[in-house]
C-alpha cells in the first residue's frame, strides 16, 4: 500500500508540473495583458516601459514562467499585479466561505441523493421512480445560473422570504443569517449535483438488488428497508466515491456561476474577476489549487475505494508482490 | 396513467418556470412597492405608526469586495466609486469648465502658465485629527519618484518642473512649460497621510493589511468601520472639515450580476443602481411614485475609429463613403432608444469642456452619396474587422445597427466584442502598446473617452498629439492640439481648438457616435444623487438624503 501510495504521489507531481506549464502557456496566449490597466495614452514610452518591467511583462514566458515556478516550489505564489499584495493569503481569506457553501451544498446533495436513488432503484420502473428519474434529468438539464435567477425571483423578489445576495446581513453576524444568504445557492448547487448522483445510485441498486445476497436476505424475512440500507447501501457507494473524488476540486474552487449570480464572496468570483484583469499570479494560484485538489480527490477516492471495497486492496497488495 | 402523471409534473414543471420569468418581476414591484409603501406612507398606516422613518443608512451595490481600500491602488471606475467616500481629492474640474474645491480652498496658475498654486484649506483635517498639509501633498509626489522614477504632477512632454513647498498649506507645482492639462493632472491627485507612513513612499506600497482592517485613516466624509467578506461599512466622520454628512452610513455590498441587481433594487436590499437601456427607463419612469430617476451627462464620447494599420487600409474616399453612410441619430434610436441616454454629437470634445463649441460641423448623412463614393471607392463588397469592448454599455447594440447601416452600401461587418483587458491592447496597439502585431488585426473600432470635462481638450489632446502616427491624422493635428494647450489666451485657445476639431473631422479618421448620460434610479426616499454631477459617481456624499 505504501509503495502505490508513493506511485500515486510521484504521478500527481507530474501531473501538476504539467497543469502549471500549459496554464500558464494559455494565460500567455490569452489576447490581452495586466498592463492595459496601468498604461493610458498620454504616458511616455519611457513611463510604459516602466510599467511594462515593473509588472514583469518584459520577460520571454518561459522565463517568467520559470521564475514563477521557482518561488512556487517555495510555497510562494507571488504578489497579485493588481492588488500589490501577496496571493495566498487572499486565496485562503476566501477559501472558508467557499468551502462552507460548497461543502454544504455537497452534503445537501449526497443526502438527498443516496436514498432517492435507493428508492427509484428499488422502485424500478413505477411512478415513483418516474418521478424521481424525472427530477434528476430536469436537474442536470437545467442551467444553474438560470436556476439560480429562477430561485431569486421566486423567494426574494416574490415571496421576500431570502436575501438574493451575498453572504451575510450587514451589521448581522448570526449563524441564522447565514444559513438564509446559503440556501438559494446551497440548493441551486445541490440540485445540479445530485442529479448525476441519484442515477449513479439508482444503477447500482438496480444492479445489486438482483444479486444472491439480496434474495438470501428476502428469503430469511429480511425488511425491505433493512436490506435496502443495511445490505444494498454498502456497495451502491463506490461510484459515489469516485464522484465525491472529482468533486473535491470543485468544493474547494467552487463554483464562478453560482458565486457571480449569488455575489457569494469566494474564491470562485475573485477567480473571475483576476481573469477579467488578467491577473496571472493569482490565476495561476488558483489553478494550481484546484488542480491540486482535484488530483489528491482522486488519489483519495482511490484509497477510499481499498476501504469501502477490501478486494481492491487486496488486488493492490497482490500487484505490489505482497 | 403513469405516464400521464409524469406528463402533467414536467408541464407544470415548464409553466411555473415560463411564469416566474415573465410575470415575477411585475409581481415583485407591486409587492416591493406595497411594503415599501408601508414604511414610508403614513397614509397608509395606522396613526401609532405614523412617525415617519428616519433612514441614515444609503446602501449601494459593488460588483465585487476589493482586498483593499488604499487610496493608491485599484484606477477602475468601479475602485474608485467604491473609495469616493473616503478620499477627497483636492479639487475637481466640473461640467461646467469651472473648479469645485475639496481639500484645497483656491487654485492660482500664473499669467505664463508655469505656476500652478494650491492652498489647502486650513480646516483639511485627516479622520485622525491630524490636519491635512503640505507634508501630504509632498509624499504623493515622492510616492511618485518611487514608483515611476519621477513626478508625475509636474512632468510636461518628459520635461520635469519642480515641487515649491511654500508653508504648511500652499505649495506650487512649476512646469518646464505652458501645460493646460496640469490642471487635469492635479485634481486628479489623491493625497496620501504622510504622518501615518512616516513619509516613506515603500511603506505606503506596502500598506495592504493596513488598509483592510477599520479604522485607517482618511480624507473624506467617511470612516470605515466595518470590513465583512461581502461588504464594508463607512460611517460618517464628526469632524470632517466641509460639514456632517445627512447619511450617516454607507453599505457598500457585494451584489451578484446584472439581473440580481435589479431585484435587490426592487426588493429595496440596495438604494440605487444605474439603468443602460430604455425598457428599464421606461420601466422605472412608469413607478414614479416608488422611484426617483436621476439623469446626467456621464461627459463622456464613444467614438468610431478607422484604423490607419488596419488590413483592409482604407483611403480618403472609402473612408467618406463610410462616414456618409452612418447615421447617427438612427444609432441612438437603435442602441439607446432615448435621447435621455444618449445623444447625436458634433464635436470630439463633450459639451462639458469649456473649450466645445456647438457650431462645429458635423458629419452629414447621405446614403446616396455613400453608394455612390462606395461604388468608385471600391469600398462596396468590402468586408471589415469591427471590434468593441463588451465591458461598455450598450456597445455591442451600437455594433449591431453600424453593421446593418454599413450593409446598406455593401460593407459586411465582422463583429468582436471582447472583454478590457483584450481590447485595449488590440485597440490602442499602435499608440500605446508600440506595435504589438494587433494593430493590423481590426479596421473599424468603437471606443470612448470619459471624464471629458473642464477647459482643456482633455483626452482629446492625447488623440490629437497622437504617438506614431496612431490615428493617422496629418501631423498640424498635433502641432494645433499643443498649442491649445501651452496658450494661456482662452480666446486664442478657443480658436485654435475648433480649428483643429475641424480639421482632425475633415479627414475622415474619428466618427463622434455618442455623448452618454449616466442615469440612476433610486429608492423614492434617495435624493441629491445628481449634486455633483460626476463620474464615476458619488464624489460629493453632502447632498445625499436618505429622507426625502
Amino acid at each position: 500500500m505504501l509503495k502505490y501510495c508513493l506511485k500515486k504521489a510521484g504521478q500527481v507531481a507530474i501531473v501538476m508540473l504539467l497543469i502549471s506549464f500549459f496554464s500558464f502557456a494559455i494565460i500567455d496566449l490569452a489576447p490581452g495583458d495586466i498592463s492595459s490597466m496601468y498604461i493610458t495614452e498620454d504616458m511616455t514610452e519611457e513611463e510604459k516601459a516602466i510599467v511594462i518591467e515593473k509588472l514583469g511583462l518584459d520577460k520571454s514566458m518561459p522565463e517568467q514562467y520559470l521564475a514563477w515556478l521557482g518561488e512556487a516550489l517555495k510555497g510562494n505564489f507571488g504578489v497579485s499585479l493588481s492588488y500589490k499584495t501577496p496571493v495566498m493569503p487572499m486565496l485562503t481569506k476566501r477559501l472558508p466561505s467557499t468551502i462552507l457553501l460548497m461543502g454544504t451544498s455537497l452534503a445537501v446533495s449526497l443526502a438527498l441523493s443516496i436514498p432517492l436513488g435507493l428508492i427509484a432503484g428499488y422502485k424500478k420502473n413505477t411512478w415513483i421512480d418516474n418521478a424521481i428519474s424525472g427530477f434528476a434529468y430536469f436537474g442536470m438539464s437545467i442551467p444553474s445560473f438560470y436556476f439560480g435567477m429562477l430561485m431569486i425571483i421566486l423567494f426574494t423578489a416574490t415571496l421576500h422570504l431570502l436575501p438574493s445576495s451575498g453572504m451575510h446581513s450587514v451589521g448581522v453576524n448570526t449563524p441564522i443569517d447565514t444559513l438564509m444568504h446559503m440556501i438559494m445557492p446551497v440548493m441551486t448547487m445541490a440540485l445540479s449535483s445530485m442529479a448525476s448522483k441519484v442515477r449513479y445510485v439508482r444503477a447500482n441498486t438496480i444492479g445489486q438488488l438482483s444479486e444472491e445476497y439480496v434474495l438470501a436476505a428476502k428469503a430469511k424475512g429480511t425488511s425491505p428497508v433493512k436490506i435496502l440500507f443495511k445490505h444494498v447501501l454498502k456497495n451502491t457507494l463506490l461510484p459515489i466515491i469516485t464522484i465525491v473524488g472529482m468533486n473535491m476540486a470543485s468544493l474547494v474552487c467552487g463554483s464562478f456561476i453560482i458565486e457571480s449570480v449569488f455575489g457569494w464572496p469566494g474564491i470562485g468570483s475573485f477567480a473571475m474577476e483576476a481573469i477579467g484583469k488578467r491577473d496571472y499570479t493569482i490565476i495561476m494560484a488558483y489553478i494550481m489549487l484546484s488542480g491540486f485538489i482535484l488530483v489528491m480527490g482522486n488519489f483519495v477516492a482511490d484509497i477510499l475505494y481499498s476501504f469501502a471495497d477490501p478486494r481492491i486492496k487486496r488486488g493492490i497488495d497482490v500487484a505490489n508482490g505482497k | 396513467m403513469q405516464k400521464r402523471i409524469m406528463a402533467l409534473f414536467l408541464a407544470a414543471a415548464m409553466a411555473l418556470s415560463v411564469t416566474a420569468c415573465n410575470s415575477s418581476t411585475e409581481q415583485k414591484n407591486e409587492t416591493s412597492t406595497e411594503q415599501k409603501t408601508e414604511t414610508t406612507t403614513p397614509a397608509e398606516t395606522t396613526p401609532a405608526e405614523t412617525t415617519p422613518e428616519v433612514r441614515d443608512t444609503f446602501t449601494v451595490a459593488i460588483s465585487y469586495m476589493p482586498d483593499t481600500l488604499a487610496p493608491h491602488t485599484g484606477g477602475s471606475d468601479d475602485y474608485t466609486s467604491m473609495t469616493r467616500p473616503l478620499y477627497d481629492k483636492l479639487f475637481i474640474e466640473n461640467n461646467e469648465g469651472g473648479i469645485d474645491y475639496y481639500l484645497a480652498d483656491s487654485l492660482e496658475i500664473s499669467e505664463d502658465g508655469l505656476t500652478y498654486k494650491i492652498h489647502i484649506r486650513d480646516d483639511a483635517n485627516w479622520s485622525d485629527g491630524t490636519p491635512i498639509t503640505t507634508k501630504d501633498i509632498q509624499f504623493c509626489v515622492d510616492y511618485s519618484i518611487h514608483k515611476y522614477g519621477y513626478n508625475r504632477y509636474c512632468r510636461v512632454n518628459g520635461v520635469e518642473g519642480t515641487i515649491n513647498i511654500i508653508d504648511d498649506k500652499t505649495v506650487e507645482f512649476i512646469l518646464p512649460q505652458p501645460y493646460n492639462y496640469e490642471i487635469v493632472t492635479l485634481s486628479g491627485m489623491t493625497v496620501y497621510p504622510n504622518h501615518v507612513f512616516n513619509g516613506d513612499p515603500e511603506a505606503l506600497i506596502n500598506s495592504t493589511e493596513y488598509y483592510n482592517k477599520p479604522g485607517f485613516v482618511t480624507s473624506g466624509a467617511y470612516t470605515v468601520t466595518e470590513i465583512n467578506e461581502d461588504s464594508f461599512v463607512c460611517t460618517a466622520r464628526d469632524d470632517y472639515y466641509r460639514g456632517t454628512p445627512s447619511v450617516k452610513k454607507v453599505v457598500m455590498k457585494v451584489i451578484g450580476s446584472g439581473s440580481t441587481r435589479a431585484i435587490a433594487f426592487e426588493n429595496g436590499e440596495i438604494d440605487y443602481m444605474r439603468i443602460t437601456t430604455i425598457d428599464e427607463l421606461e420601466k422605472y419612469e412608469a413607478q414614479s411614485d416608488k422611484y426617483n430617476i436621476f439623469s446626467m451627462s456621464e461627459a463622456r464620447l464613444n467614438y468610431l475609429q478607422v484604423n490607419p494599420f488596419g488590413p483592409a487600409n482604407l483611403n480618403d474616399e472609402q473612408r467618406e463613403a463610410l462616414f456618409y453612410a452612418i447615421n447617427g441619430d438612427e444609432v441612438i434610436a437603435g442602441a439607446y432608444g432615448s435621447e435621455k441616454l444618449a445623444t447625436n454629437p458634433n464635436s470630439l470634445l463633450t459639451p462639458d469642456i469649456s473649450l466645445y463649441n456647438p457650431e462645429t460641423p458635423d458629419y452629414v448623412y447621405d446614403l446616396e452619396k455613400a453608394k455612390e463614393l462606395a461604388k468608385s471607392s471600391g469600398l462596396e463588397g468590402m468586408t471589415l474587422t469591427y471590434i468593441y469592448n463588451k465591458d461598455r454599455a450598450n456597445m455591442e447594440a451600437v455594433a449591431v445597427v453600424l453593421q446593418q447601416q454599413l450593409a446598406q452600401i455593401g460593407v459586411t461587418l465582422n463583429i468582436e466584442g471582447m472583454d478590457s483587458s483584450s481590447f485595449f491592447p488590440r485597440f490602442f496597439a499602435a499608440s500605446s502598446y508600440g506595435m504589438n502585431g494587433q494593430e493590423k488585426t481590426w479596421d473599424l473600432g468603437t471606443n470612448g473617452w470619459d471624464s471629458m470635462r473642464g477647459s482643456t481638450l482633455n483626452q482629446a489632446y492625447s488623440y490629437l498629439n497622437q504617438s506614431s502616427n496612431a490615428w493617422g491624422l496629418t501631423d498640424v493635428c498635433g502641432e494645433l492640439a499643443a498649442k491649445v494647450n501651452t496658450t494661456t489666451d482662452k480666446a486664442e485657445a478657443q480658436k485654435l481648438a475648433d480649428e483643429v476639431i475641424e480639421l482632425a473631422l475633415a479627414q475622415h479618421r474619428i466618427y463622434p457616435l455618442t455623448y452618454t448620460n449616466y442615469v440612476m434610479v433610486s429608492q423614492k426616499y434617495v435624493t441629491g444623487l445628481d449634486c455633483s454631477p460626476i463620474v464615476p459617481e458619488f464624489i460629493d456624499y453632502l447632498g445625499i438624503s436618505v429622507n426625502g
